[in-house]
């Protein structure tokens, strides 16, 4: 299900108003003092800024009646009561996506990973132009409610910072069209390395392995997901795979090879799968647009101004920044472990052979080590390391083995009663 | 004679069918999303076309041709959101060629995160294990290993856990790939298409770690 081109125009408008309005009142937020501002605004303007933008916002969200069948209202378990709460605890979202699914944009952080949902409550993310419109309904009627309009305009208020609640929304929502999400990973796609199904009898074997139990996994789904999975088998064996936008997967080639766990080769695709339908990497893209692009242009900007000043400074806007990508990848990493867990709990519907199972992945991910135990947060960060990482555009880390076994082994009987 | 006249015939066709090889890499060869072509990888491309090493490959196609420049051109760069860490280049990864000391892994790029254990396991059974890991490059003697095993490794390091499967070929098929590769060398007397097409040989024989580190080489003396 492809949106409509006028639709997700008017979708992605609202979207770069967002990021352009609230990047000048990035660094405001998040450098330490000291800190050149990136943007050309003085506070007035980003205030004034942030004004029209949220009035521009507000119109076209008074403008919605065109969201019908979809509108917040005619979800009872995620319509907003008027005085309530920002904050407030978020109620449980459907599971499925044949209905509307509106994203509760509840959560008040600085980085862009408080959206990820450490559970997997929701296998699918909201992808189509109905749940998003009903999703920024309901973040609108919360903002009247909650009297935001009234901090803006200068009035005393207790409610949070505007510019905040409308850069969550663009953070919570997934505003990048699928139809941009396909294009993005054919892109990606011509960059990698994969065999030619027809290079010989043994890559024929390893991708008919691979596309059945793609398409043993995608019986689990909903009908309506909208994405046309296509399974690539690469020439290197690390038992390893990955995905990219617009339901593309690659896999290492031993996975398919005799001897291999069926169980781990299956919950390692289930775990690509999950990156695609959480869209993780898509909603990276955004969070780089609006957490990134000014932090790490703010940080350049620093650096050039303080010369010999503070480098204690520099290294803790640089670390921020770095950290604020770290955290995200490790904490998208172990969503998926956990929404392909429920993947797993689908298979194996008796407790115990689940159970087994899952222990039998574990042990595949590798050993723990003490070393490794103390290396998260003991190994030192210096400046030219972080500024090297950063540079290289390297923001992916996976959790370590003793994390991703935890949440793992937490997250069995949650994952048993959910099922997909 | 009726043989000797038979063979005279084969010659012919074989020879035939050799000259009607085609090395001509297509203008899109590179299939990537940049454009990674520079002055010294056209004339490379040009001199693929025309080198006599061409005619010492059968079966070969532009099209076999085209994934090995591509994987040239693009290195080793991966995108998307994996399931693990990948592993360094310098690890032994799907079929293998054994160098006279054994099967090498060259830890020096994840030597900086603190190495910490190296085991190796052909199912169960563990074959070696270095505890603690003191060296970066660490050879495991072609003796332990027997031919068309899988053996799985796993590396431990500080920040990280790698792993990897890797094969030695059957005695007979090395023998093929290396009168594959010593042909190559005696038809190309220049480094960078003799690289280019024994890379060309790795690759239709599956070693595609050893395909990898002449690359990595051709890239350098192509830069």
């Amino acid at each position: 299900m492809l949106m409509r081109p006028q639709k997700s125009l008017s979708l992605l408008a609202i979207a770069a108003a967002l990021v352009c309005g609230l990047a000048s009142a990035q660094v405001e937020q998040t450098a330490p003092p000291g800190t050149p501002a990136s943007g050309t605004s003085a506070p007035d303007s980003v205030t004034s800024k942030a004004k029209s933008l949220l009035d521009s916002f507000m119109n076209r969200i008074k403008a919605l009646p065109a969201a019908p069948a979809s509108s917040a209202t005619d979800n009872p378990a995620s319509a907003p009561a008027a005085s309530a709460s920002l904050a407030a605890e978020p109620p449980a979202a459907p599971a499925r996506v044949d209905q509307t699914k509106v994203m509760e944009i509840t959560n008040w952080s600085t980085t862009a990973n408080v959206v990820l949902d450490p559970e997997c409550k929701n296998l699918v993310q909201p992808f189509t132009i109905g749940d998003n419109m009903a999703s920024l309904a309901s973040l609108g009627a919360q903002i009247w409610g909650s009297g935001a309009v009234e901090k803006l305009l200068g009035q005393a208020s207790n409610s949070p910072d505007p510019k905040a609640v409308i850069r969550q929304a663009a953070r919570g929502l997934n505003w990048l069209p699928m139809d941009l999400e396909v294009m993005l990973g054919q892109h990606m796609l011509k960059d990698e390395e994969y065999l030619a199904e027809d290079k010989n009898k043994d890559v024929a074997k390893a991708y008919k392995k691979a596309r059945d139990i793609l398409a043993d996994l995608q019986k689990d789904l909903p009908k309506d997901v909208p994405y046309q999975f296509q399974v690539y088998v690469r020439s290197s064996s690390f038992g390893n795979a990955s995905a990219l936008p617009g339901g593309i997967i690659l896999v290492d080639r031993d996975l398919f090879s005799t001897g291999s766990d069926p169980d781990y080769v299956r919950f390692v695709m289930a775990h690509e799968i999950s990156h695609v339908l959480q869209r993780h990497l898509t909603r990276e893209y955004q969070a780089r647009l609006l957490d990134g692009v000014d932090s790490v242009d703010g940080l350049k900007k620093l650096i050039t101004s303080m010369n010999e000043k503070n480098p204690q400074a520099v290294l803790q806007y640089a670390l921020k920044v770095k950290n604020l990508f770290v955290n995200f990848t490790e904490d998208q990493e172990l969503q998926a472990d956990s929404c392909a867990m429920r993947f797993m709990a689908n298979t194996y519907p008796d407790k115990v052979a689940l159970h087994h199972k899952l222990e039998h992945v574990v042990q595949q991910l590798g050993p723990i080590t003490p070393a490794q135990q103390l290396s998260a947060d003991t190994n030192p960060n210096t400046l030219p390391g972080v500024l090297k990482h950063l540079s290289d555009g390297v923001y992916e880390r996976h959790p370590n083995t003793e994390r991703r076994a935890q949440n793992l082994r937490k997250g069995t009987p949650k994952a048993f009663a959910q099922g997909v | 004679m009726k043989k000797q006249a038979l063979l005279g015939i084969s010659t012919l066709l074989l020879t035939g069918l050799v000259s009607a090889q085609n090395c001509t890499l297509p203008a899109n060869a590179s299939g990537n999303s940049k454009s990674s072509e520079n002055t010294k990888t056209l004339e490379l491309r040009d001199q693929i076309g025309k080198s006599p090493a061409c005619a010492t490959l059968p079966g070969i196609t532009p099209k076999k041709l085209s994934v090995v420049w591509a994987a040239f051109l693009n290195g080793n760069r991966t995108g998307g959101q994996r399931f693990d860490t990948v592993p360094p280049a310098g690890t032994p990864t799907g079929k293998v060629l054994p160098s006279a000391q054994g099967v090498e892994f060259d830890l020096r790029a994840v030597q900086a995160e603190g190495l910490s254990m190296l085991t190796l396991r052909s199912g169960q059974n563990v074959i070696a294990s270095f505890s603690p890991l003191t060296q970066a490059i660490v050879q495991v003697p072609t003796q332990q290993l027997k031919p068309e095993v899988a053996y799985d490794w796993v590396l431990v390091t500080r920040s990280a856990t790698y792993k990897g499967r890797f094969e030695l070929p059957a005695a007979d098929d090395l023998k093929d790939l290396k009168q594959q590769l010593d042909a190559v060398s005696a038809a190309e007397s220049d480094p960078k298409a003799r690289l280019f097409f024994q890379a060309a040989v790795l690759d239709e024989a599956e070693f595609y770690g050893a395909r990898d580190k002449l690359l990595a080489q051709l890239r350098e003396l192509t830069p």
